[in-house]
């Protein structure tokens, strides 16, 4: 039986256990390939959009180098908010010594707590298409607009300095927005990404060369991008996107809406590899923890809490592309 | 959080308290557009909600002002306090001199 005499060993172990399961799920956990998942201590975070406030120009001999302008954006904030959960080691389980079930319980509550945040940072990107916010899969109102008051998804976000507007809707050569995934709607977006200009029409190239796919599109993504003729083509011509795509990223929580279980396995995104960390915040003021319970007691559950400290946010729009797939 | 005041304030959210709705800014950019309004004009048409060129041109030609949120913010403090038992007149902030002054006795009494 396991007794309050053995709690210092039992929770050694449980933070083993926690620790192995965290190492696994980290490695998988696809979120943190595209969003900003820092550590951060603000309980605040604070961002700010510079729309083409950037100042370099030829000036005269002796003459003042002009000032950039951080007036000419918008900001936003996001708060820390906790999640997290109480892992229970019941009292059958220490009367009997059910290790096995221990051990069980703490790993799956760790990979759940990375299932859970890995879907709420999808969940961001599959309802960026419509509306301001939405119910979020922990019952709370998210926000899906960028800084500049526009739903993330929009072939029209504003800027603070003229009429001018800027999308990142992938749309197909036709004009067509919302495509289905197609070699078309990957060149096309390529091409709008390239020539974005900021508000003050200065060519501000985006390269997008990341392809982020449901698990369903998988196949059709990976035959788009690494065949080495051009799909639907006699094969003549080299595949050009093969090079040009620097990686494609299976993400099956795509494949259903974590809030509401809507089917999106057709949604599919364009993003920079470099660059999409500036679009999609979740900073974390805690990641995951493990903590052993003050109180315990022979006859009752020892409950441990697992919590996590993180949020979610978007910034400039511009890094990350998106379709539904619909059309 | 976004900063919805200031961007209301450029015409670029419905409110300080939300955005347009995809539908909203389509139509400002339209009227925007084809209409040559500013977007400070072009807001105030769709929050009084004329969205389509056609519409902007009948409201005009009947020499239609559109309300501001501003007025409209006033007439709903004044409708809020305007029943039997309210016993207090609407005290409406006067933005341009920043002084507060008393609303008309008349409303409803």
């Amino acid at each position: 039986m396991i007794t309050t005499s053995d709690f210092t060993t039992l929770t050694g172990k449980l933070n083993e256990w926690f620790n192995e399961a965290a190492q696994l799920n980290v490695e998988a956990w696809i979120g943190q390939q595209l969003f900003d998942v820092g550590e951060t201590n603000w309980q605040v975070y604070n961002g700010l959009i510079l729309n083409g406030a950037a100042k370099f120009d030829r000036v005269p001999e002796g003459a003042q180098l002009p000032a950039g302008n951080i007036g000419e954006g918008d900001n936003m904030s996001i708060t820390q908010k906790r999640h997290g959960g109480r892992i229970i080691v019941t009292k059958d389980m220490r009367m009997f010594d059910r290790y096995d079930q221990i051990q069980e319980v703490v790993q799956d509550n760790t990979e759940f707590a990375f299932d859970r945040i890995d879907q709420s940072q999808a969940d961001l990107l599959l309802n960026g298409f419509s509306s301001t916010s939405y119910t979020d899969l922990f019952g709370y109102a998210q926000s899906n607009v960028t800084p500049d008051g526009v739903v993330f998804f929009s072939a029209s976000h504003t800027n603070n300095q003229n009429s001018n507007t800027a999308r990142n809707l992938i749309k197909d050569s036709t004009g067509t927005a919302n495509v289905a995934l197609s070699r078309d709607a990957i060149v096309t977006a390529r091409k709008d990404g390239r020539v974005n200009k900021d508000p003050n029409s200065a060519n501000r190239p985006i390269m997008l060369d990341r392809l982020v796919v449901s698990a369903t599109n998988e196949d059709l993504a990976e035959r788009t991008v690494y065949s080495s003729g051009v799909a639907g083509t006699p094969n003549v011509d080299l595949n050009p996107l093969k090079g040009k795509i620097s990686n494609i990223l299976v993400w099956s929580r795509l494949d259903t809406r974590g809030n509401d279980s809507t089917d999106t396995s057709a949604y599919w995104f364009m993003a920079s590899s470099t660059k999409s960390k500036k679009t999609l915040k979740s900073p974390f003021a805690q990641k995951p923890m493990l903590y052993a319970p003050e109180q315990i007691s022979d006859s009752r559950s020892w409950e441990y809490d697992l919590d996590a400290y993180y949020t979610l946010g978007l910034l400039y729009p511009f890094f990350v592309w998106g379709s539904t797939g619909a059309n | 959080m976004i900063d919805l005041p200031k961007l209301a304030a450029q015409g670029r959210a419905y409110s300080g308290s939300r955005s347009w709705t995809p539908e909203e800014l389509d139509a400002l950019l339209v009227l925007e557009r084809e209409c040559e309004l500013s977007r400070m004009e072009a807001a105030e048409y769709v929050r009084n909600g004329i969205t389509t060129p056609a519409a902007y041109k009948k409201a005009k030609a009947a020499d239609f002002k559109p309300k501001t949120a501003e007025e409209a913010e006033k007439e709903v403090e004044k409708a809020l306090k305007k029943n039997e038992f309210a016993d207090s007149e609407p005290e409406l902030p006067n933005k341009e001199e920043g002084q507060k002054t008393r609303g008309s006795k008349s409303d409803g009494k």
